[in-house]
């Protein structure tokens, strides 16, 4: 989302400006119309191709969703009221490490509390920017500083929140305001959409989708809603952080490989071949079989250190053809030392199709976790797409199989049009 | 008048490369000087070894396959072929910088101009602050003639043209103020004007910061018009080395001779310009004794022998068997 809202303000920020001056002189207008960065013309040359454009914004509501998800599903009240006083149970649930226990919803929650307010925040600063006197690079340097500042400030929060201990009972609200009924009080209480969270049982074992459950309740008697909603924040965390555990693997060995060259590149494609000759699911299955209290995070961890060769690969390729080049030389020349020149001369040229072979990375590690899942290597504790599909499969029940198989599938095309789009993005030759 | 100190000195420099088909010998026994304040203009043809002796000078031959074999580079006394890597990179870019031929990939495209300009300052400088760094970074850029520097100073490489970027890349090897400036064919791929310009603009800035300019060119006219000491080098070899005009007027070497010769002259309506016939011979396998023998009209069995680079007259050295003769030649026959 916040990506999507920051290269939109910045193609609105372009529209504003090529059209704020059309009385200048001709000479202003072009210095205007010149003053596009690599960033701009990547992504107005992305907006040309549609499909990838809105499968963008669908990956973008697929994020909204995941944040939001208590919103829709949860079984604390927002304000429950009774006799003895008001509370917000929905809200203190939120940080709860008794009521969600994996690390990946207390982060998701964090972000929904700061993450529109900080978002609104930064729209109004990068307003009042705009109107001041600034320049456009010198503006869109503060941004980018005060927007990391955010980020870091979120890290830093949710750090805290995962040492805070918790410590509170887990109360069944729902059952509370029965007992309440009975004994005549009375009770207000407003409940989110659907009152059901993903580790809830006790639902009819397979039941098939009713007004009730509208995609069915699973073998394990949870409801299958609930379970797809909380499964995207799974699907895109595990997809996000093993692709970023590999590419940092992929960019460091692939960046020596291909700088120094010589035996120390002979030495590392030789790893890489080693490492690429094994079949690398069999390696994950094989790992997994191996951990004993399997969590995601052991699960982004081998998908991690065994799928990094290609981003190597390409990596070395690029840095093979950038070191030749001249302003390599005239760093060298310059007396940069060559940790220097790798990271911050070479690499930032070298990026484009990393990015690109990391959005089709997230994509096929989507796919791996449901695989591992399905067949019962994944995390039992965390609600997961191709768990589901697994209780279909040992049932027979159709709607345990159509449902979050259409999750996977929607999921992993929308993020393989939007790789392909950045990728012919960032290729100067289908530029017009 | 007492002459200025001695900057830069080869000594029987060698370079060579190894590679699969052989040992290219591409800088092999080269030797000459450079006074402080001095611009020495090294000229030749392709492939004669000028690039080469200019990396081994900043320590940037590739290595493998390339080597210095022998010889030293002594800058300010100090022996370079020996320095650490370490010694090395404190004295690229603070003490000896240089500029290359194509000043439109020689800049990083994804940084801007100032940016690349303050780094190379802040490498050298870690106590600057960002203030003063960018107060810097525009004072240069006005002092190499680039106008609105302060607008200028955020724009991208592909903004600018190839005139303007050699003028980035001058104020960026300028910007720590080096004593010595390697300048590797820097007009080479640029417009004829803007060639005059940023020759002009190289003058002036080394009057005005007094640093040395080594100035590798392959083109006569920019020696003439920029340098004060001339090395003509031919097959990794200094064939003749004299001042500018001594060159000019009275050259000693029938290669020199040849390179004059191949000038287009207006003044005479010829329709073919002479060349040099033959090809340059390949690093790989030069010929033994003078390595211009097989192109070269005075040649007899004399130049089996290679020839010793002597000074036939105070400052005027040169490495040829022939050139008493080739000189009263010319005194009947004047130049073309």
């Amino acid at each position: 989302m916040t990506t999507d809202n920051k290269a939109n303000a910045a193609l609105d920020e372009l529209e504003r400006e090529s059209g704020q001056h059309p009385t200048v002189g001709k000479q202003m207008a072009d210095a205007s119309a010149d003053d596009l960065t690599y960033g701009d013309i990547v992504w107005a040359q992305f907006r040309k191709n549609t499909v990838s454009y809105y499968s963008l914004w669908f990956l973008g509501f697929l994020f909204f969703l995941a944040i939001f998800a208590p919103v829709i599903s949860s079984d604390r009240p927002f304000i429950y009221g009774t006799a003895e006083g008001t509370s917000f149970p929905w809200f203190t649930s939120l940080f709860d490490r008794n009521f969600y226990e994996n690390p990946v919803d207390v982060f998701f929650n964090l972000l929904m509390v700061a993450g529109p307010l900080s978002l609104c925040g930064f729209l109004l600063r990068i307003r009042n920017l705009r109107a001041g006197p600034l320049a456009k690079r010198a503006r869109r340097r503060t941004m980018r500083k005060e927007g990391l500042l955010i980020v870091a400030a979120i890290a830093v929060s949710y750090m805290a929140i995962l040492a805070m201990p918790s410590s509170s009972k887990y109360v069944i609200y729902t059952d509370m305001m029965d007992k309440a009924a009975e004994a005549g009080e009375t009770v207000t209480a407003h409940f989110p959409l659907s009152r059901y969270t993903p580790r809830m049982t006790g639902f009819k074992s397979v039941d098939k989708p009713s007004s009730k459950h509208i995609l069915g309740v699973d073998q394990s008697t949870r409801d299958v809603a609930t379970r797809i909603l909380y499964g995207t924040r799974i699907s895109l965390t595990i997809g996000v952080i093993a692709v970023s555990i590999y590419v940092f693997i992929g960019i460091l060995l692939g960046a020596t490989a291909g700088f120094f060259g010589g035996r120390v590149d002979i030495a590392i494609q030789r790893v890489i071949e080693i490492t690429m000759s094994v079949p690398t699911f069999f390696v994950i299955l094989t790992l997994m079989a191996f951990v004993e209290q399997r969590s995601i995070f052991h699960i982004m961890l081998v998908i991690g250190v065994v799928r990094w060769t290609g981003v190597a690969r390409l990596v070395r390729g690029e840095f093979l053809r950038l070191r030749k080049q001249d302003f390599v030389t005239a760093a060298r020349a310059l007396g940069y030392p060559s940790r220097r020149i790798i990271f911050e001369h070479i690499l930032p040229n070298a990026v484009g199709p990393v990015l690109v072979a990391a959005t089709f990375g997230v994509a096929s590690a989507i796919l791996v976790e449901s695989t591992l899942s399905f067949l019962g290597l994944g995390d039992v504790t965390a609600p997961s797409w191709g768990q589901t599909i697994q209780e279909g499969y040992a049932t027979g029940a159709w709607h345990l199989i159509l449902a979050p198989g259409f999750a996977i599938f929607v999921t992993v095309s929308a993020l393989n049009l939007v790789g392909e789009g950045l990728r012919d993005a960032l290729d100067p030759k289908l530029r017009q | 008048m007492s002459e200025p100190e001695v900057l830069l000195e080869l000594r029987d420099l060698q370079t060579y490369f190894y590679t699969d088909i052989g040992v290219a010998q591409s800088v092999d026994g080269v030797s000459y000087h450079l006074r402080r304040g001095e611009t020495l203009g090294v000229v030749g043809e392709s492939g004669c070894g000028k690039s080469v002796t200019a990396l081994s000078i900043m320590g940037l031959i590739p290595q493998p396959p390339g080597k210095i074999v022998g010889g030293s580079i002594l800058f300010k006394g100090e022996d370079l072929t020996k320095a650490s890597q370490g010694r090395m990179r404190e004295l690229r870019g603070k003490s000896v910088s240089m500029i290359f031929q194509e000043p439109m990939t020689s800049l990083n495209p994804v940084y801007t101009v100032g940016n690349q300009i303050i780094e190379a300052l802040v490498v050298h400088e870690p106590d600057v602050s960002a203030k003063d760094a960018r107060a810097r970074a525009i004072d240069m850029l006005n002092k190499v003639g680039i106008p609105s520097a302060e607008e200028r100073i955020d724009q991208y490489p592909h903004e600018m043209s190839g005139g303007m970027l050699q003028r980035v890349m001058i104020a960026m090897s300028l910007i720590c103020g080096p004593e010595l400036l390697i300048a590797d064919e820097p007009t080479t791929a640029l417009d004829v004007t803007i060639q005059a310009q940023i020759l002009e603009l190289m003058n002036g800035l080394q009057r005005e910061l007094g640093m040395s300019v080594l100035l590798i060119t392959h083109d006569l006219g920019v020696v003439a018009e920029t340098a004060d000491q001339v090395v003509v080098m031919y097959g990794g070899r200094v064939a003749e080395h004299t001042d500018v005009h001594r060159l000019f007027e009275r050259p000693a070497h029938p290669y020199t001779v040849a390179l004059f010769r191949s000038l287009p002259d207006l003044s005479e309506g010829r329709d073919r310009l002479p060349t040099i016939p033959g090809m340059v011979p390949s690093a790989y396998e030069f010929p033994t004794g003078c390595r211009f023998r097989d192109r070269c009209a005075y040649a007899n069995d004399r130049c089996a022998e290679q020839p010793p680079l002597v000074e036939i007259e105070p400052g005027h050295r040169v490495a040829c068997h022939h050139s008493e003769r080739l000189r009263n030649d010319l005194q009947h026959r004047p130049t073309g």
